[in-house]
Order: C-alpha cells, then structure tokens, then sequence
C-alpha cells in the first residue's frame, strides 16, 4: 500500500472520529464554562477557567420541576430499578435459552417464534395494556412495576441471545450431564453456566443500555418519586428559572450518560468477543 | 455385573416416524455387544433407550433383571462414552471424572482413590489438571473412557467413540477398548457404523437396518452366514461377492453354474458342498452364490475348491494381498490373491472355495438353508 492511500485512510478516520467526538467535546467544554463565557465565546472554544460547579449544581441543586436537589435522587432511583430489571432478564433469559435449546419440548419452536416477535414490538403499543396490567396488580406508579416493565419487555433480547448462544452446545453434553446423574439446575449452574460468560456480558451490557437510557416507560409508569434520570433530565433542562443554564444541562447529561459509558469501558471488549463467540468448543 | 434384555422395543416420534421395529436382542453378563448399522438405522436411539436418554414406546428394557423403562439415567447404573466426548469444557480432567461421583455424593478420599485408579489404568494422570481445550482427540476420547470407568456401572455403553480419531490412534483405541474389556468383563454395548470395529470387539452383532435387526450373532456367524444379502453386503472389507448363478443336479450333488468374463462365453461349474438338502425347490433356478473375495483366491485351503480363470480388470495391491477384479455371473467381483501372483496377465487361474458359499433368494434377498 502506497504511503499516499495510507495517509488517506488516516486522514478520513481521524475525521470521522472527530465528527463523532465533537459532541462529546462541546458538552464537556461547556458544562465547564462560566454562562458568561458560554455567551461570549465560541460553542468549540476551550473554557478559559474550567470549573465543576455546574456539575455540582446538576447533581444536587438544579430544579427539575418543583423539586431542586438536582438529579442526585433521580440517579439512584435509576441504578435501584435498572440493576434488579437487568439482572432479572438477564437470569430469566439464560433459563429460557437453556430449555429452548436443551430441553426442547412440543411447541418450543413455535413459543420461541413468538418471544422473537416480541423484539419488534414498539414500545408505543405497549403502553395503554402494561398501564391496565399494572394498575390491576397494584404496581402502578412504583419502582417494582417499572423493573417489572422492564424484565417483561427485555425477555424477548435475552431470551434470543442466550438461546443462539446455547444451541451451538453439543446435545451430547447435556446426556453426559444426565448419565452422571444432573437435574435440570445442576445441569444449568454446573454446566452452562461456567461457559455463559461471554453472552452473559453482551446481554448485561445490552439490557443495562436499554433500560437506562429508557424514556418513555419511565415517563409513562413512574410515580414522582421513582422517576429515573432520564425523565429527570428532560424536566431539568425544561425548568428554567429565568436564565437558560446551558452549562448545568450539559453536565446533567453527561452524568445521565456516565453509567453506560462506564460499562461499555469495562466490558466492552467482551461485548464484540460475546457477540462473535458461538462454538463451545468441548 | 449384569445382563441385559431387550424385549420387542419400539420407538415411535410424536410425528409418527416409527425409527425401532421392534428389537429383541439379549447378551449375558460381561459380553460385548454391537449395534451396526448405516445412518438412520436405530442404532444410536436404541443405545439412548438403554441410557434412559429416551423414552421407549413399547417394550421391555432390562438390565440385570431389573426392568429400567421408567428409570432416569442416573438410576440404571450405567455409563457412557459419546462419539464428541462430550466433556465439561468448564471442568479440569480431575473434575470431569468427578462430577459424576460427587452428584452421588462419594466421599471425598473415595472420589479421590476413584480418580487416582482410573488415570493410571487410562495412563492420563498427567493430564489430570488440564482443560478438556488442551488435549488432544485422543487424550479427550481417554478421559471420556475414564470419567465412565469410574463410575464402575453394570453397564458400558459407547456412542460411536472412535469416529473422530484419526485412523492411526482408532486402531490403537480400539485394541486398548477391547483389552480394557477383557480386564473388567462389564456387560457393554457399542454403537458403530463401522463393521470393522464391530467384528473386531464384538462378542455378539446386531446388524441394523431401517429399525429392523437384520441379524443376530457372533462375528463368525455374521460374516460366515449372513442371513440376507443386506447384512452379507454390509459386513465385510471389500464386502461378499453375490453373483448371479444357476443351479442344477449333476450326479448326486447340486452345482452352481455361473458365466465368467465379460461376454459370458464360458460357464463355470461349481459344486456346493456339502449339499444344503433343501434345494429341490430352487433346480434350475436364478439364485445369487454369495462369496467372499478370499474364497475365490489362488492360495488353496479348502480340499473342495474348484480352479476356474478369470479375466482381470482391474488390479489392487493393498500390501498383504492383491485385489482382483473381474467380471462373474455378469457382476463385478473382487477376489483376494498372493500380490505375487499376479502380473501383468489378463486372465488368472484361481480356486474358489465351495465350502463356505452362501445361497441368496434373488427376490427377498433371504438366504436359502
């Protein structure tokens, strides 16, 4: 390869990074700027005299509708519905991927066609039945019957992931398992489980992405006090005393988008070898 | 120690395949039985039946005298070797021999002497530590065998556990299967579709076709007196030669007259003997003369041989011997020859052997006693 093409390829990826980073860069630059900087300067101008205290506005005294304690308690609520709701699907899609493929029964395939459904059903047409389902077992409004929304809807991604992951496993395996005499659990935690790793870390990765960066469910079934952060983000920058804070908004969402960040740093790579990886090798 | 019986079994999938037609085989404690067969045959459903990795339709299964139909695996005692292995890719080779023993909660120190035994009758104590990914096939398919040795069951049984080995190391497997057999004496039973393997271990072979057991018997039985041309085809490396042939009184004895070479210009006459006495039937009848290439061969052993030339086709030197190929009754027939004996000549003077050839209905393709 010529030097000339070679400095091409570089020329256009480093344009593409910068493309898709001058976002980042504008949200980080301005959440550390003075208003009256923001104002005056230019929107991909370096602040000046970088400070934190927008950042310390956002997380803990910025109003969002009536309430000004930042989006401090709106986090927690995310993490304390989002972590038991991914766990939940994730765990409940590893046990039907293992009956789907190992312990097939009359009629898997075709409750398996319909759990596929599922992933394309829009969140839309959800709402007004799962609104009816929780107020009829009384979880309407509370952080149970969001995780509950959540594990539901999840099921149909998880149950595909750990199914095409676990129908690459020799049946043979499974009948070693039972002539050594495993049940059915001992099988699941003895056997398939010590493998599961990778898949296990793309469908954490995928259903924690989902249901923290979620809006509409948590818009449409929490109750003020359970709200997650992205429905606290959205009144955060649509309350507004006055002066627009573009400077607290950015860093509102910057913390807002931490979480996801942060697990794609860490199991990132995981995710791409969990997404290739198929054969068990025995 | 057991025995094991198997009464009229049927298989029937809930889409109305019926894969078993019902199967009666019976091997007494300690004998080594194979089911051979093509591809879909029912062998590998019969042998997950016996496991209790399937459930039987119809029929008894019985192990030890002990009927099992009901019983999950883990009660039948027995153990089993599959053809990938099948070893927990999670578990070291020690655990992998273990699991089975702590599921059954065997002590520790026993689990431990268990393990200890087994690696040095299997010679794998130094791979006792590693990953089934760090061995190689044949040190996979040895600790598959030991994590079955361990349990010590009434019952082996083996899920075509040479098939992916090379053809060096699946010699040498299976002379190690079959000493290891001979030491024992547990009752097995072993699937294969290679009728190498099966007359090789086999203390009794059940050939099968289409859910059918075509025969029943021992080696020498199977490959001497195949009770149809299926088995008498299947059976045997080139298989049974079955020619086309007349048969006709000549004296006091019955004779088979067959054409030889490619225009059938010259008719062979031969003798059977001894006699079948039921042939009255079949005078003058088209039936097939079935012979295995070394009985038409030029190294005489039987005093009751007749020489006859043959035309040569084609030539194989395998080593040991040479294979002739010529044309008999109208069909392509392989002889087994002294490679010396054979040049660049395109006609051989053999001897057939008569005493062991076998006559075949060419209609139902039975054999005629």
């Amino acid at each position: 390869m010529s030097k000339l093409s070679r400095a091409c390829i570089y020329a256009v990826l480093i344009l593409a990074a910068l493309y898709t980073l001058a976002p980042l860069w504008v949200m980080v630059a301005t959440s550390l700027k003075s208003l009256d900087e923001i104002r005056e300067g230019s929107l991909i101008a370096a602040p000046l005299a970088p400070s934190l205290s927008s950042w310390g506005k956002a997380w803990s005294s910025a109003c969002s509708g009536v309430r000004c304690e930042g989006l401090q308690p709106f986090f927690w609520n995310s993490l304390i519905m989002t972590i038991p709701a991914v766990l939940i699907s994730t765990f409940v899609g590893a046990l039907n991927g293992y009956v789907l493929t190992q312990w097939r029964f009359r009629g898997s395939e075709v409750l398996f066609t319909a759990l596929l459904v599922g992933c394309f059903i829009p969140f839309q047409v959800v709402l007004l039945p799962m609104a009816r389902t929780l107020g009829a077992i009384g979880l309407s409004d509370s952080v149970i019957g969001l995780i509950f929304v959540h594990v539901v809807y999840g099921l149909a991604f998880t149950t595909l992931f750990f199914r095409n992951y676990y129908v690459s496993i020799p049946a043979d395996l499974m009948k070693a398992a039972r002539v050594d005499g495993a049940g059915f659990f001992t099988i699941f935690w003895r056997i398939l489980m010590p493998i599961s790793g990778p898949i296990f870390v793309v469908c954490i990765i995928w259903q924690f992405t989902q249901i923290w960066n979620d809006f509409l469910f948590g818009v449409a079934f929490a109750g003020s006090d359970s709200q997650p952060i992205t429905v606290a983000l959205n009144n955060l920058v649509r309350t507004s005393t006055g002066v627009k804070e573009y400077n607290v908004d950015m860093a509102a969402a910057i913390i807002a988008a931490l979480p996801t960040l942060f697990v794609y740093i860490v199991a990132g790579k995981y995710f791409v070898r969990g997404l290739t990886a198929g054969a068990v090798k025995g | 120690m057991a025995n094991l019986s198997i009464r009229n079994i049927r298989k029937t999938y809930p889409n109305g395949v019926e894969v078993l037609k019902g199967i009666n085989l019976d091997i007494a404690d300690g004998e080594f039985l194979i089911l051979v067969g093509g591809s879909g045959c029912g062998k590998s459903t019969l042998l997950n039946m016996i496991a209790g990795l399937e459930s039987v339709t119809e029929g008894e299964i019985a192990i030890g005298a002990k009927r099992v139909n009901d019983l999950p695996p883990k009660d039948r005692d027995i153990a089993m070797v599959f053809q990938s292995y099948a070893l927990y890719p999670s578990m070291s080779v020690r655990e992998n021999i273990a699991f089975g023993l702590s599921l059954r909660k065997v002590p520790k120190a026993e689990q431990e002497a268990t393990i200890a035994r087994v690696a040095k009758l299997l010679q794998i104590e130094a791979l006792l530590d590693r990953r089934p990914a760090q061995l190689s096939g044949g040190q996979r398919q040895r600790v598959a065998m030991g994590r079955a040795l361990a349990r010590e069951p009434q019952l082996f049984l083996f899920d075509e556990p040479l098939s992916n080995l090379d053809a060096k190391l699946r010699v040498e497997m299976r002379s190690e299967i079959k000493l290891l057999h001979k030491r024992l004496g547990i009752t097995t039973v072993y699937v294969t579709h290679d009728q190498i393997e099966a007359m090789t271990l086999g203390d009794k072979i059940a050939v099968m076709k289409d859910g059918v057991v075509q025969q029943f018997g021992t080696p020498d039985e199977i490959y001497q007196r195949p009770t149809n041309t299926f088995v008498a085809s299947f059976m045997g490396s080139p298989p049974m030669n079955l020619i086309p042939a007349t048969l006709a009184a000549e004296g006091d004895r019955v004779v088979a007259r067959v054409s030889v070479g490619e225009r059938g210009a010259i008719t062979a006459t031969l003798p059977l003997s001894p006699s079948p006495s039921a042939l009255t039937a079949w005078m003058n009848r088209k039936v097939l003369l079935g012979l295995r290439p070394e009985q038409i061969s030029d190294t005489v052993r039987a005093s009751e041989s007749v020489q006859i030339s043959i035309p040569v086709t084609l030539t194989e030197i395998t080593g040991a011997d040479a294979l002739v190929l010529t044309k008999i009754g109208g069909v392509s027939v392989v002889c087994r020859l002294h490679p010396q004996s054979v040049g660049a000549r395109d006609w051989v003077n053999v001897q057939v052997d008569m005493t062991h050839a076998v006559l075949f209905d060419q209609q139902s393709g039975q054999r005629i006693d």
